[in-house]
């Protein structure tokens, strides 16, 4: 007992010298200066911020003292830094550069509002920089602007962000219908999604290519592959993080599109001048009622969203009220009679305080998220899952010991409920689909998370960016330890290259369970985690290199591991049926993207590179003895093993051509091995008399693979100013213009061969009023 | 200048090298995994009769597939007792594009006696085999052999078969000029008697009655089915004969539903090697019979 003691006292008295030393380590990087400047940038055409605009601060001889970008709302904030004078540098593509000097004093923060001023660059020979901006790639990272999302060819009005999101290596759709995304390893429940921090379950429409994002809705995306930072908690794989733009200040604008694939609708404009706006953009597909006559076959999808946002600015404070909804209808396989069903409503609030009279910028968000999908068919019945969000979430800045410090807190109130083998008489005897959970769910949880991030500078041009998270559960405490990392060294103290660095660990406290050996439905069930349950947790690692070369070309390199424990999937069985039991696996993910990019005025091209492993290991006993060993390791469906991507674009003579080519290795996939005519019922059914049940028998899980997928996507567009203040553009492309015969997947169900999309060529139209 | 200008036909010949680099993979999958090759096979030998079928089937070849036309397999029938074995002949029945191959057992089988039928083919690595078991012959007796009333309660044993072997029995009572028949299960079933080679029923003829002609209330759970009415009474029927059928099935059939392995397909049960069942059986009929009186 009291040697118990002493060691206590012992392991007391060596953690409070750790933390000596740490404060000791982290007061050493810390600055002993307090003044702050806070930029606001914001387009002086249409009042909306400029998002990664280039901040450089400079002493009056000119040498660079700090540098940023602007933020998605537009503001960048330099905290800790010496008062005194500074020369202001911003640059933003298409923008005049501002240039203003500004002597800075300790205690409150100055604000300095700055309109940047229109620049048409549109001549030949201009050289336009790589990047608009900050860093685009960085450690799991990557931005993505609109002017990215305009690259890719889609048969839409504009650009989507599902569109672009399949150019990125590291990004796995395992068909061109679903909506489901696969990043470096993580299934689509592993993967977040937040537009303005409100989550969307499923923002991905039924076609691939489409999402809840069109071009014109978007400010920034960030996705966040692996990595990321404690402020996004909740996700073990990946963060997809979407800013919407607001609504021009200035001036109305309004634009109406039709093509074959959808048709939409956009208005925006100030509600008071300079003040306020509104947003609101709404898209419907019509490929259900054009392919048959464009490719020939059936398409039964139909799908649609509507955005709509309320901006407000008052000096030092703005807020955005936000709406969204989607529905997405369908079958993924036309010739199987599964109908499959979902639909996101969200409603939030996100406001800013950024004036003089906060130390630091504040950002609060409220609101809520539904999610509701459904499938019917399967086996002759219908079944529903939900989720409802209720959120809360604070984020502030402050310092800590002299050192820039981000903080916040989010609250998230979660209810889940399904109905999925309701104990109807007439079902008495039929067999459940999800055996392991009950007929109906109805559970909440509540979960309080936190997270404080360090900005540590301990010599120029290295910035570490160590973090920690952790997650509460109400119900019963249960608290998680999630300490991240990020680390950016430019050995010259510039943007021209760059070694990286980011690790951490990621914790989920719910799950998503759906049938992978069926690519023909995308049904999810959503639960939480049971405090009984070990919770899917994951360790990402993440080292990459980034090298611009002259002001066009930048290549970006990046290895990654992720080491995945407690993932849901479903137990293989030795029949194809319906019943999902699922069993917990482990996931261990490896691989190397490589980007190469080259932007030369009127030419763009960027080449994209993935290379992956994704390997799941479960114990043998959830298997059955095909198997020698007592583990049994396989690769998923979502384990493409190559990706390729080229993207390419051309103006020239007021046109613009765009292209689009993918390439990936085939996908694992499970065959069969035995097809039997079963006698149940001997000796009554005769052998003579009785042809017996089919019965198709699996082989050894995902031993086949697909051929590989490649598909060219092509579009010509130019727009047309009929007057000032009315315009029309006219795009022409297809999709799959060499139509290549994809293979989708196999149905074992129809024992037939799902293709996916065939050449689907395309005519757009959009009347812009005042864009 | 000169430099940049190239940069489009650059990347046209890069792509499209790429394109035919990979342009000429065949698109079509080859879903079904052929080395893991068996058959399956499935019969109900019954003894005492001639000829008996076992259908056997490569598992390998698809539904439908006009490769079902022929089967590549050698078949064989022995008898374990005296070591004669026959090859056995096919006969191809189509059921609408499904061609199944049964082969045909001409010999007769004996009682409480073991036979081995084998397939050997292609498709298979090693020659999958089914062992059957005949059954003994079946010693009936009945609790009181002379006429029995309706409502009165008679026994019906069955000796000779032990625990695995079972007895599956039809009951027929003659209504309206033709023989109504059902299986015996749904008021009570045919059980062994412990620690004996005997199973056997105990029931009235009016409860039998209830398993030919139920009345509505039969699947109802809450209702003791053995105090139900038929919907056609004892004094109703043709016939004061009633026709009892059974089935007396070998060691074997306690895997006829199974068929496939519980876990590992290709470890059925019954077959070694391969999918399916094949077991023995015999069927035998007698009667006996019935007087009524005023309300049965």
């Amino acid at each position: 007992m009291k040697e118990s003691t002493v060691l206590s006292q012992s392991s007391k008295t060596g953690f409070l010298t750790v933390v000596w030393i740490l404060i000791t380590i982290l007061s050493s990087f810390a600055q002993s200066s307090d003044a702050t400047l806070r930029l606001v940038i914001t387009s002086e055409d249409n009042g909306r911020p400029i998002v990664n605009a280039n901040i450089v601060l400079t002493n009056p001889e000119g040498d660079t003292l700090h540098a940023g970008a602007s933020s998605v709302n537009g503001i960048k904030e330099f905290s800790n830094i010496a008062p005194k004078t500074y020369h202001i540098h911003i640059s933003y593509i298409g923008y005049q550069k501002y240039r203003k000097a500004i002597t800075l004093e300790s205690g409150d923060p100055h604000v300095q509002k700055v309109s940047l001023k229109t620049e048409t660059i549109e001549s030949e020979g201009v050289t336009v920089g790589v990047k608009s901006g900050s860093v685009k790639r960085e450690a799991g990272q990557q931005t993505i602007t609109t002017e990215d999302i305009d690259l890719v060819p889609a048969p839409g009005s504009g650009g989507d962000l599902s569109s672009y999101l399949q150019t990125l290596p590291g990004v796995v759709t395992t068909g061109d219908k679903g909506g489901e995304f696969y990043i470096r390893g993580g299934t689509p429940s592993q993967n977040i999604v937040l537009l303005d921090n409100m989550p969307i379950i499923k923002p991905f429409h039924i076609s691939n290519l489409f999402s809840a994002f069109p071009k014109e809705a978007i400010n920034n995306v960030n996705i966040y592959a692996g990595g990321f930072g404690a402020k996004y908690t909740g996700a073990t794989s990946s963060v997809l993080d979407v800013s919407l733009k607001q609504g021009n200040l200035k001036q109305y604008e309004s634009s109406a599109s039709l093509s074959p694939y959808l048709v939409s609708f956009q208005a925006e404009g100030p509600v008071m001048k300079e003040k306020s706006s509104f947003f609101i953009i709404g898209r419907h597909s019509a490929i259900d009622q054009t392919a048959p006559s464009l490719t020939g076959e059936e398409v039964p999808i139909l799908f649609n969203d509507l955005i709509a946002r309320y901006s407000v600015n008052w000096p030092g404070f703005s807020c955005n009220i936000t709406g969204l909804h989607t529905y997405d209808r369908g079958k993924i396989n036309p010739e199987r009679n599964l109908q499959l069903k979902w639909n996101n409503s969200a409603a939030g609030i996100r406001c800013l305080g950024y004036g003089e009279n906060v130390s630091h910028t504040l950002d609060i968000t409220a609101g809520y998220s539904n999610f509701n999908s459904s499938e019917r068919g399967v086996d002759g019945f219908g079944r529903e899952s939900g989720v409802t969000k209720a959120y809360f979430q604070f984020d502030n800045g402050g310092t800590f010991l002299g050192m820039k410090m981000d903080y916040g807190f989010r609250w998230n109130l979660n209810f889940y409920d399904a109905k999925l083998d309701e104990p109807y008489p007439e079902l008495r005897d039929k067999k459940q689909r999800f055996p392991g959970l009950d007929s109906s769910m109805d559970k909440f949880n509540s979960i309080f998370s936190g997270y404080a991030s360090l900005d540590l500078k301990p010599f120029e041009g290295l910035t570490i960016t160590p973090s920690i998270a952790s997650q509460n559960r109400l119900q019963d405490m249960h608290l998680t330890f999630e300490p991240r990392i990020r680390i950016a060294w430019n050995p010259n103290n510039n943007d021209r290259h760059e070694f990286n660095f980011a690790a951490g660990r990621y914790v989920q406290m719910a799950e998503g369970i759906t049938d992978e050996r069926d690519a023909g439905t995308v049904f999810y069930v959503y639960k939480p985690v049971g405090s009984e349950g070990a919770m899917p947790t994951a360790l990402h690692g993440i080292l990459g290199y980034r090298r611009q070369v002259g002001q066009s070309f930048e290549a970006s390199i990046e290895g990654y591991v992720k080491d995945q424990s407690n993932i849901l999937v479903s137990k293989w069985t030795q029949e194809p049926g319906n019943t999902i039991r699922t069993i917990t696996a482990d996931g261990f993910t490896y691989g190397a993207d490589i980007q190469l990019e080259l932007n030369t005025y009127p030419f763009y091209f960027s080449l994209g590179y993935g290379l992956a492993e994704v390997t799941y290991k479960m114990p043998k006993s959830s298997l059955p003895t095909w198997f020698e060993g007592s583990e049994f390791t396989y690769n998923p469906s979502h384990d493409l093993r190559h990706q390729l991507n080229i993207i390419a674009s051309y103006k020239v003579a007021g046109f613009t051509a765009n292209l689009n080519w993918r390439f990936s290795s085939g996908s694992p996939y499970t065959r069969l091995f035995a097809f039997d005519l079963k006698l149940d019922n001997l000796p009554d059914d005769g052998v003579l008399t009785n042809r017996g049940t089919a019965k198709s028998l699996y082989s050894k899980p995902f031993d086949g693979k697909l051929p590989s997928f490649h598909r060219l996507d092509i579009s010509l567009s130019r727009n047309f100013e009929l007057t000032p203040n009315f315009a029309l553009k006219a795009e022409a492309g297809a999709i799959n213009a060499y139509n290549m015969r994809n293979v989708f997947y196999y149905d074992v169900n129809t024992l037939s061969q799902v293709d996916q999309t065939p050449l689907l060529p395309y005519i757009s139209v959009t009347a812009n009023i005042n864009k | 200048m000169m430099f940049e200008s190239k940069y489009p036909f650059i990347f046209i010949l890069f792509t499209f090298t790429c394109i035919l680099f990979v342009g000429c993979e065949d698109r079509n999958i080859s879903p079904f995994e052929e080395k893991t090759g068996t058959y399956s096979m499935y019969g109900a030998l019954k003894i005492d009769d001639s000829p008996n079928y076992i259908r056997v089937k490569n598992l390998n070849t698809p539904f439908l597939s006009k490769k079902a036309k022929s089967l590549d397999a050698k078949v064989t029938f022995e008898d374990l007792q005296t070591g004669s074995r026959n090859i056995l002949e096919d006969t191809v029945v189509n059921f609408s594009g499904h061609y199944t191959h049964n082969f045909i057992v001409k010999q007769k089988m004996d009682p409480a006696s073991t036979y081995k039928v084998t397939v050997d083919g292609k498709a298979a690595e090693e020659p999958i085999t089914s062992t059957i078991t005949t059954p003994d012959i079946t010693q009936i007796s009945l609790s009181d052999p002379d006429s029995v009333a309706c409502t009165q309660q008679i026994t019906f044993n069955y000796k000779n078969v032990p625990d695995p072997e079972s007895i599956r029995m039809k009951i027929g009572f003659k209504y309206k000029g033709q023989y109504k028949w059902s299986e015996v299960g749904k008021v009570d079933q045919v059980k062994h008697r412990e620690n004996t080679d005997e199973m056997y029923l105990t029931l009235s003829t009016r409860q039998l009655l209830v398993e030919v002609f139920p009345p509505p209330e039969i699947g109802n759970r809450n209702v003791n089915p053995l105090y139900l009415n038929p919907t056609v009474s004892c004094n109703q029927l043709d016939s004061k004969t009633v026709r009892v059928k059974y089935l007396h099935f070998g060691p074997d059939w306690e895997h006829a539903n199974g068929g496939y392995g519980p876990e590992n397909p290709l470890q059925s049960p019954d077959i070694d090697g391969g999918l399916g069942f094949v077991g023995a059986y015999r069927e035998g009929t007698f009667t006996y019979d019935f007087y009524t009186s005023a309300g049965n």
